[in-house]
């Protein structure tokens, strides 16, 4: 067949990485290879080595590659791999599943492990199989193993079988060492320890058992995952173990010297659900995982690392090196980062600094005791701290850390509860607030004299209390408590505006500008619930606009920093502080402080982050660094199963489309993608579902709509105003039951006009209960109307179409009982129908859905998908069920009484479920099956025909869409990862 | 099938439960024999992989029960690795299908006759990694289907759960070899979003060639070394071959008019609160104690 489909970039899950050389780092994306140098992310090549299979494990010796996965076996060399284009006619195939390989010591031959717990012996050069080797009666079968090459004749099996039991053989003797017995369930891995002590295994029972090679005693049980634990490695000479799971984490584990395994380092590195590729560059202690999200993430795994990075003080640790008498009960009651050192200030006013390493008595003033609201300006030097009484004393320090000048503000208030700061063009703000509501916040503008420029009060509501405010463009915009923000003129001091309830509920945490322009500000704001949005606001209208909105999900939000155009957040999440970064997806750091009930400050400079924070009375300063590797290598996508892809037409960025992919794991993702290259680049995870997607779809260039179980259905809206694009809850259409089961299957769309303005669009949605129902969505009020409901039968409905033909407007819809069935809704959707669009009317009712004018079966059970393609005289239907069977169906619409017939039926198009179908110029159609072929089918004259077929790697194939650029098609193909295809 | 199992959301489960069945499945073996007549003139059949036993329930309500006053009532044999319940007229067995001990019990509870029917509704647990469950489900119906080429009567039945995923056209064809007619077929009590079906082989046609036989020592692999199915063969050049590929017919049975397993059914609101109990409770899973610790607080980050 012509070779019309052309793969051209795959993401998917990642299983097989190895550290190779000074500075690269192999990575299996399925069947294909990716050399990085990971220090740089460079892609040095990229390589298919495998016609279908995934590679699962790469091994090697001196430049001498093995890769292996499922039957397939491919020993290259590295100068092949660098050079020749066309790898795959080196593949070579076993009659079994491969679980291991590794070259034996001389390098000679390459050992096999099968999952019947064969060895065969491959000759490394000829690439012919020499010998198999097994032990009786041990041939049931592996989940896992590895093997362990110690000498020339020293080789062991270790074999990870599915009833529990671990069995350790001896390759050349051909004779059992140890049955290693005490896991429950299938064992999922085994490895033996470089110096041949240990053995570490893990299995279905969540634990991961330290046994002693030599005895085969049981020498502890180790517990911390929540899933299955995928994959093993001993590394620090053989002092500790590394584990990856299907809870996404990766946890390092210390053997101590009596020889038990202790749980030490959690990170959390990637996204939907398991990590599967696990190497580690022992050397530098840098642990490579490799996720079901198709990323690789890069680990400092040092067991030392929280210790290294971390300093904490007793009270007593503070006042060493002065002549200070500590009094009972006396703590560190406030702190600010200077650049001239850590400035801190105890309970009984005593002023100490941190400085290369040791601590300097300061100052004592009595007066600052007991109550300290602790504020500054780091580059400046300055720092103040506010007594509930109302007075502020400023100390200003030199670079060097001398104490140069101090200064004092008395605040007309009767009492203190609240002092927090700003920094605006360089310069502190101080904002002070009292509890008694007639008085005024008082913000006072100081400069690096400590003389204070100018004092301004802010009236404020009766309830609010203050959390955090910010200074931009002549406005003052101050958070609140009850997710409330008030916006107050500088100059004149007097309110402009509240925006109540940001969201529905607890504390604005934060405001920060990223943009400012003539009359626009934007804002990004985050809220301690989790949800966080950028508000545009307009000076010259007073108008704000919610231009992104999300949702967190990870516990309180405390706040964000912007820097290098992505946005960084922190906050707590039971007893650990965690620091995010937002846009790309990843947890920069975590700590465990103990929860958020503490006094802490986060500074942030140059990548470079210091929690600090006290515990117990202690102090304690976590420095992060920005680690000299990437923290990710490849873009990535959902961890879960894709169920649905949108890609808009318009063009992004030059050569770039914006898509939006809708998965299992209950997210949205908005990405691009650049035709020219392939690649893709992720911008938002979108957190607003309840439940695994089932539908999203772009109406226009910046609307887009979602659809889930429990009913729900959301719009949403894209912003192209800034520097990546933006996208924000715009609709929501309200459920009409409390069911979480009824799923809204499918829903189309068409715009209603007045005059030549978009009002809205009519959106017609189907659901597993069967109804169908029509409702009017109104652009300016953001909302719904009903316009018609009613019911199918009550089997499931998959999916829907509008179709608008000669004046009339029909609903066309495919469900579980493998009928296409065709409404006529002009009169019930009460618009009038004029050149293919909808003119708005006011007075809309509901009305009932009339009965179906054609109903034909098509397909012997689930309409999977269907396409529509407009004819002379009506409509012609593509359509793909779970019966293997796609179908194309002529409805007549121009007679009397309408018609329907199947012109052309392919009963086995796939040997598995089609699940999505795409038309594309030329009366062509792409189809996807879960068989993990793609099929170019041309239905030219009404005849389905195929022209091309090819497999792809992405596994639960679900989803696909087309579009249109330069002069072909290409398309995205999702389900567990996400390719990207070009159609010829 | 617990109490809080996502399968609630469909109708059958309800039903399962009010009928007396321990799983759902019981109405897909029931479909399945409404389409192809599988339990007509069924005097032995083996349940493989039954546990927790609802394809042995209904085994046992169509064949047993129906045929207790008989002289020789139909005999029934269980088989699994787990502990079984007992069923009126069905013999538990709590072995290894692959063990060549198992063989001969069945057949000697069977008095050396061969079997009609074998069927097994036997999945093996997902680990997420669609290849290598892929192929471990096929290696579970490799080795029902050794035991049912070592007892199955020429022209006898063998009914199979299956996943329709990428590579199941090899199995299609590798049946093909040994049965009339190979069918893919899909109850409508099995969810259309889940990629479950079952092969329904029908007319067992014993090769002439190659003899079957239960070895400790001999893989799935090897057992069929020599059956001609077309299944890849080791050979020292290792060489690259596609093995052969064949899309079996596919039948979606059941009654249109039966209920549907991906519709949302609105149930009368005091009729679904109404917690029923599972008809046998869950067994202890091996990540049991990871629970409890996770529950009591004791695994933390």
């Amino acid at each position: 067949m012509a070779g019309n489909l052309i793969p051209i970039e795959h993401n998917g899950p990642t299983i097989a990485l190895k550290f190779f050389e000074d500075d690269l780092l192999l990575v299996g994306h399925g069947p294909i290879l990716k050399i990085y140098n990971y220090k740089t992310s460079e892609v040095i090549t990229t390589k298919r080595i495998f016609k279908k299979n995934k590679i699962h494990g790469i091994t090697f010796d001196r430049d001498t590659l093995a890769f292996y996965g499922a039957r397939s076996l491919s020993i290259l060399s590295l100068n092949q791999i660098l050079e020749e284009e066309e790898l795959t006619k080196y593949e070579k195939m076993v009659n079994d599943w491969i679980i291991a390989g590794e070259f034996s010591y001389n390098g000679l031959e390459v050992y096999l492990l099968t999952a019947h717990n064969v060895i065969l012996g491959v000759d490394s050069y000829s690439q012919t199989l020499q010998w198999e080797k097994s032990v009786w009666g041990e041939k049931s079968i592996l989940y896992s193993g590895s093997i362990k090459v110690t000498s020339k004749y020293d080789v062991y099996i270790n074999a990870g079988t599915v009833m529990g039991g671990v069995i350790i053989w001896d390759l050349y003797k051909e004779e059992i060492i140890h049955n290693l017995l005490g896991h429950e369930g299938s064992i999922f891995n085994v490895k033996m320890s470089e110096n041949d002590k240990y053995i570490a295994s893990c299995s279905d029972d969540r634990s991961i058992k330290l046994w002693d090679f030599k005895t085969g005693e049981l020498l502890s049980t180790a517990w911390g995952h929540t899933a299955r634990i995928w994959n093993l490695k001993f590394y620090n000479g053989d002092s500790a173990v590394v584990s990856v799971s299907e809870d996404l984490s990766s946890r390092t584990w210390n053997i101590t010297e009596d020889e038990k395994l202790v749980a030490n380092l959690t990170f959390e590195l990637h996204s939907g659900r398991h990590v599967w590729g696990l190497d580690v560059k022992d050397g530098e202690m840098l642990a490579a995982t490799g996720g079901n999200d198709g990323r690789v993430r890069l680990v400092d795994i040092n067991p030392r690392k929280i210790e290294n990075e971390t300093q904490s003080f007793e009270i007593e640790d503070i006042v060493a090196n002065s002549q200070y008498s500590v009094k009972k009960n006396e703590v560190v009651k406030g702190f600010w980062k200077l650049n001239a050192g850590l400035i801190v200030v105890t309970s009984e006013g005593g002023i100490f600094r941190y400085r290369n390493n040791e601590w300097t008595l300061v100052k004592v003033n009595l007066g600052l005791k007991n109550y300290s609201l602790t504020n500054g300006h780091t580059h400046k030097n300055i720092i103040t701290f506010t007594n509930d009484k109302g007075i502020t004393i400023l100390f200003k320090f030199s670079d060097e850390g001398d104490l140069i000048k101090e200064s004092l503000i008395a605040s007309e208030v009767s009492k203190v509860i609240n002092s927090i700061s700003s920094i605006y063009n360089d310069e502190l703000y101080l904002l002070i607030e009292s509890p008694n509501k007639k008085e005024k916040l008082i913000l006072y503008h100081i400069n690096e004299d400590l003389e204070v420029v100018s004092t301004k009060f802010f009236g404020k509501g009766q309830t609010f209390v203050t959390t955090c405010f910010e200074i931009v463009g002549g406005l003052v915009f101050i958070g609140f408590r009850l997710s409330s923000i008030g916006i107050y003129d500088f100059e004149t001091s007097e309110e402009v505006q509240l925006i109540k309830k940001v969201s529905i509920s607890d504390t604005v945490t934060s405001i920060k500008t990223l943009q400012e322009s003539q009359d626009k500000i934007l804002l990004s704001v985050t809220n301690r619930d989790g949800y966080y949005l950028y508000i545009e606001y307009e000076k010259s209208t007073n108008l704000h606009t919610y231009i992104h909105t999300n949702d967190l999900r990870k516990g309180f939000l405390e706040g964000s920093i912007h820097a290098n155009q992505e946005l960084v957040v922190y906050g707590f999440k039971s007893s650990y502080f965690y620091i995010y970064n937002e846009s790309r997806d990843f947890e920069i750091a975590y700590e465990n402080c103990g929860g958020a009930h503490r006094l802490w400050k986060l500074f942030y400079e140059n990548g470079n982050f210091d929690f600090i924070y006290t515990r117990s009375g202690a102090l304690y300063i976590r420095s992060i660094e920005c680690p000299n590797t990437p923290y990710f290598l490849g873009e990535g996508s959902h961890g879960r199963e894709i169920r649905e892809i949108s890609i808009r037409q318009k063009e992004y960025k030059g050569a770039n489309k914006l898509y939006v992919t809708g998965a299992e794991d209950t997210t949205i993702k908005l990405s691009s993608i650049n035709f020219d290259t392939g690649k893709i680049r992720n911008y938002w995870t979108i957190r607003k579902h309840t439940s695994g997607l089932q539908k999203i779809k772009f109406l226009n260039d910046n609307l887009i709509v979602s659809s889930s179980a429990r009913e729900e259905l959301f719009v949403w809206k894209i912003c192209e105003n800034f520097n990546y694009p933006l996208i924000s809850l715009f609709g929501t259409l309200n459920p009409s039951s409390d069911n979480p089961d009824l799923r809204i299957m499918d829903f189309d769309h068409i715009f209603v006009y007045n005059d030549h303005e978009l009002k809205g669009f009519v959106l017609v949605t189907v659901y597993s209960d069967s109804s169908i129902k029509v409702s009017f969505f109104d652009i300016e009020s953001q909302s719904f109307s009903p316009l018609i409901s009613g019911f199918y039968k009550t089997c499931c409905l998959f999916d829907v179409k509008f179709i608008v033909h000669d004046h009339k407007v029909y609903i066309l819809s495919g469900a579980s009982d493998g009928h296409l069935s065709l409404w006529d809704i002009t009169d019930e959707v009460q618009f009038k129908v004029s050149k293919n669009r909808l003119n708005y009317t006011e007075t809309l009712e509901l009305q009932n859905l009339p009965q179906p004018l054609n109903m034909i079966a098509v397909h012997q059970n689930g309409i999977k998908d269907f396409d529509i393609f407009k004819t002379d005289s009506g409509i012609l239907v593509a359509s793909g069920g779970d019966d293997n069977g796609l179908g194309l169906t002529q409805f007549n619409l121009n007679d009397e009484t309408i018609t329907s017939e199947i012109v052309s039926f392919v009963p086995n198009a796939a040997s598995s479920t089609i699940t999505s179908l795409s038309g594309l110029s030329d009366s062509r159609l792409l189809v996807g099956s879960v068989d993990q072929i793609i099929r170019l089918w041309t239905f030219k004259d009404n005849e389905l025909r195929l022209v091309d077929a090819h497999y792809t790697t992405v596994a639960d194939t679900g989803s696909l869409d087309s579009t249109e650029y330069k002069t072909s098609d290409f398309a995205l193909v999702g389900g567990i990862g996400l390719a990207v295809w070009e159609i010829k | 099938m617990g109490k809080s199992s996502k399968d609630k959301r469909d109708l059958y489960y309800r039903k399962a439960k009010e009928e007396g069945w321990r799983a759902r499945s019981a109405f897909k073996l029931l479909q399945l024999n409404d389409q192809f007549q599988l339990f007509k003139g069924v005097r032995r059949v083996v349940d493989l992989c039954a546990a927790p036993g609802s394809w042995s329930q209904v085994l046992s309500r169509e064949l047993y029960e129906n045929n207790k006053d008989n002289e020789v009532p139909p005999k029934i044999v269980a088989v699994d690795l787990q502990p079984m319940a007992p069923i009126d007229g069905v013999t538990t067995l709590q072995a290894d299908i692959t063990h060549p001990k198992t063989l001969s019990k069945i057949l000697e509870i069977f008095g050396g006759e061969p079997a009609d029917f074998v069927c097994s509704d036997g999945a093996p647990d997902v680990t997420g990694l669609h290849d290598l469950d892929e192929y471990i489900q096929a290696q579970l119906i490799l080795a029902a289907l050794q035991l049912t080429t070592c007892l199955l009567r020429p022209g006898g039945t063998f009914v199979a759960k299956i996943f329709r995923g990428r590579d199941i056209d090899l199995m299609y064809s590798q049946l093909g070899f040994l049965f009339d007619k190979v069918i893919c077929a899909k109850p409508r009590s099995s969810r259309g979003t889940s990629l479950e079906a079952f092969i329904v082989c029908l007319g067992y046609k014993p090769s002439s060639t190659w003899k079957p036989s239960l070895d400790l020592n001999v893989s799935t692999e090897d057992f069929f070394k020599g059956a001609n199915i077309g299944r890849y063969e080791l050979n020292d050049e290792l060489h690259y071959e596609e093995e052969s590929r064949n899309v079996a017919p596919f039948i979606a049975c059941g009654d249109l008019s039966s209920y549907d397993s991906d519709a949302t059914y609105t149930l009368d609101n005091y009729i679904s609160r109404i917690s029923l109990e599972p008809v046998q409770g869950p067994t202890a899973p091996p990540y049991k104690k990871a629970l409890e610790l996770k529950r009591k607080g004791e695994i933390k980050r």
